[in-house]
């Protein structure tokens, strides 16, 4: 068998450009289709990861997508501020439906990273926990996500300015953040975010604010300077009930018509809109699907093209090597012998075309990571083997003995003395 | 030894060739000469077992090698046959070594280094034994096919016009040289040609006429 495969492998790469290009053009197919393949599971896994469990999001009225991608994602803006008070049946822990809340403050960030005003609920939400240091216990504490410590250098006591709005050229606040935390990788959008008090992004405002007189202002000095406390509870918030916050993410206790009724409700009687993000979400996958199955069938045509590139090329390579086999037979070869030696070349090329094609696909998940972490705040594990790719290569092994089978069995029909005299 | 009895062979209706018997013992040599078209070719196809005939038999070795199966055929031949073709043909991805390798693994026996190696050297093909067999001269060629006919020490060695492309001196080298490796081997040579020059180099000949 080895010296069968030596023989192969020694035919196929004394035609090194036919070879290289069947290779090239299976490994294409292989390569986007073990790319998509990749994406797509990471995609679901990362959304799913991400949704946390939030049934419902409690926002300002808008487009209920913006806030499921604003609030649950991190990509988009947000639609605008609800005051505390009245959302603050949805904050109490005793609210008969919801299991659990969290209430979340954006629109600051450091160089493109959001800061995300919390109580320390998000962390249940989210499962993540805190890795080095501590969490944050006065205002202008922070805990940063696993990327944001590796991307910005921080360590445990490093300080930072935060930026209203969520470009790091817009204006930056006086306040000095202190990091306290970092936390857990854990490969969800929270890697991506900071974390502090609701106060430390009120107070950032409120410094502005303090040349207006507002008449909040002195209030809320003497607070600052007094016992600098901050909220960790949904029930220490609602203290604050004439603040506002950007968003409340809800899980319920069971899903049924109840909390049906309740989104209904909201959306219907209140100035608050309660998005689902479930719905939400399949709207979009059903918007983005077409792209995906077009997708799916040219990775379907560039598997077929590559197959009939390595026919191709085994009837032609045959054609030019009639003769050889001919003399192969009179030296003692059988007819099966020869016909397998041809399969073998056939998958000996789909072998080589899978294996490129798979490190095509994991440099191509690397880079689109890399570039998708910065634009999304998504992250991709590219060199983990996935085992749709197991069954990707079942596929390829068909293709090879599929495209490999008529010039198989040419070869076993080579007809010796035919040959020989027609040279 | 090879033995044939009433040979007989048509591709189609309109012409048919019956070929005479012929019986050499092990060490003889046959020179079977005849014009371009007279079948000779045809012949030599139905003794080296490529060509299944419409009657008669060739017995090699006392085998009656059209009574044996397509695989057992394919075995025998690899083992007894060795056969020089007009032109050389080797397989082109393997260099003179491998392609000798290739001869001994397809015919049943094992890679037998140091054979190849004597039959290199004795043929003068030392110095091209790790070529690649498209960059060998003409001459070089032939004196690699010859060693692949006689690689697997056939019982019977069959040249199909080995000289026709050679001048007068290389013409007697040649013939001089199967010879006496076909002694050295123990085969019995069979040379298929219409060069008249061979005649004075074989005592047993036989000519084909359609």
């Amino acid at each position: 068998m080895m010296y069968w495969l030596k023989i192969a492998f020694k035919n196929l790469i004394n035609r090194p450009l036919s070879t290289l290009l069947t290779v090239l053009l299976l490994a294409l197919g292989i390569g986007i289709s073990s790319f998509l393949l990749i994406i797509d599971k990471q995609l679901n896994e990362n959304f799913t990861k991400n949704l946390a469990g939030v049934d419902l999001i409690l926002g300002a009225k808008g487009s209920p997508l913006q806030t499921v991608l604003c609030n649950l994602y991190h990509i988009d803006a947000p639609t605008g501020n609800i005051e505390i008070i009245k959302a603050k049946a949805f904050l109490n822990p005793n609210h008969p439906l919801v299991a659990s809340s969290v209430p979340l403050l954006l629109g600051d960030s450091y160089n493109t990273f959001r800061i995300v005003g919390t109580t320390y609920n998000f962390l249940d939400f989210y499962k993540a926990s805190v890795n080095e240091g501590n969490i944050w216990k006065k205002p202008f504490d922070a805990v940063v996500g696993y990327q944001v410590a590796v991307k910005q250098n921080l360590v445990v006591g490093s300080k930072f300015k935060s930026s209203h709005g969520l470009l790091p050229c817009e204006d930056k606040h006086d306040n000095d953040f202190t990091v306290t935390g970092i936390l857990k990788k854990s490969g969800s959008v929270i890697d991506q975010l900071v974390l502090t008090s609701t106060q430390s992004v009120w107070y950032s405002h409120h410094h502005e604010n303090e040349s207006e007189n507002t008449p909040e202002a002195p209030n809320h000095r003497e607070t600052e300077s007094g016992m600098e406390m901050i909220d960790s509870t949904g029930l220490e918030l609602l203290k604050h009930e004439e603040r506002s916050i950007t968003s409340i993410l809800l899980r319920f206790k069971n899903r049924n018509f109840q909390t049906l009724n309740l989104a209904r409700n909201i959306n219907d009687n209140t100035d608050i809109q309660a998005s689902n993000p479930a719905i939400e979400l399949n709207r979009l996958y059903d918007t983005m699907g077409i792209g995906e199955k077009i997708l799916r069938y040219l990775v379907f045509l560039l598997l077929m093209v590559g197959g009939v590139s390595i026919f191709i090329a085994l009837v032609q390579a045959l054609k030019d090597r009639k003769y050889e086999l001919a003399i192969m037979r009179v030296m003692g070869s059988s007819s099966l012998q020869l016909a397998l030696l041809t399969l073998l070349e056939s998958l000996l090329i789909c072998f080589c075309g899978f294996l490129l094609g798979l490190v095509i696909a994991h440099c191509g998940v690397w880079l689109f990571g890399s570039y998708a972490s910065e634009k999304y705040k998504y992250t991709f594990e590219a060199w983990h083997l996935i085992k749709e790719e197991g069954i990707l290569s079942l596929l390829v092994a068909v293709i090879g003995i599929i495209s490999g089978v008529f010039p198989a069995i040419s070869a076993y029909r080579t007809d010796i003395s035919k040959t020989l005299t027609q040279s | 030894m090879i033995k044939t009895r009433n040979l007989q062979f048509r591709y189609d209706s309109t012409k048919q060739w019956s070929f005479p018997d012929i019986h050499l013992e092990k060490g003889q040599s046959l020179l079977i000469s005849g014009y371009s078209g007279s079948g000779k070719t045809t012949f030599m196809h139905l003794l080296a077992g490529i060509l299944q005939p419409k009657f008669g038999s060739v017995s090699i070795n006392s085998t009656e090698i059209y009574k044996l199966n397509q695989r057992d055929l394919d075995k025998f031949r690899g083992q007894n046959i060795g056969i020089i073709f007009q032109t050389p043909h080797f397989v082109r991805s393997l260099n003179v070594t491998e392609n000798l390798q290739l001869a001994q693994k397809l015919s049943g026996n094992i890679i037998d280094g140091l054979r190849i190696k004597n039959i290199l050297a004795r043929l003068q093909l030392t110095a091209v034994s790790q070529a690649m067999t498209y960059t060998l001269s003409v001459g070089e060629q032939q004196r690699l096919s010859i060693a692949r006919a006689l690689i697997n020490q056939p019982t019977i060695l069959l040249a199909d016009e080995p000289t026709s492309s050679l001048d007068d001196h290389r013409c007697s080298e040649v013939i001089a040289l199967l010879k006496q490796l076909c002694l050295l081997e123990e085969s019995t040579l069979v040379v298929i040609s219409h060069d008249s020059r061979l005649k004075p180099h074989f005592p047993n000949q036989i000519e084909i006429k359609s």
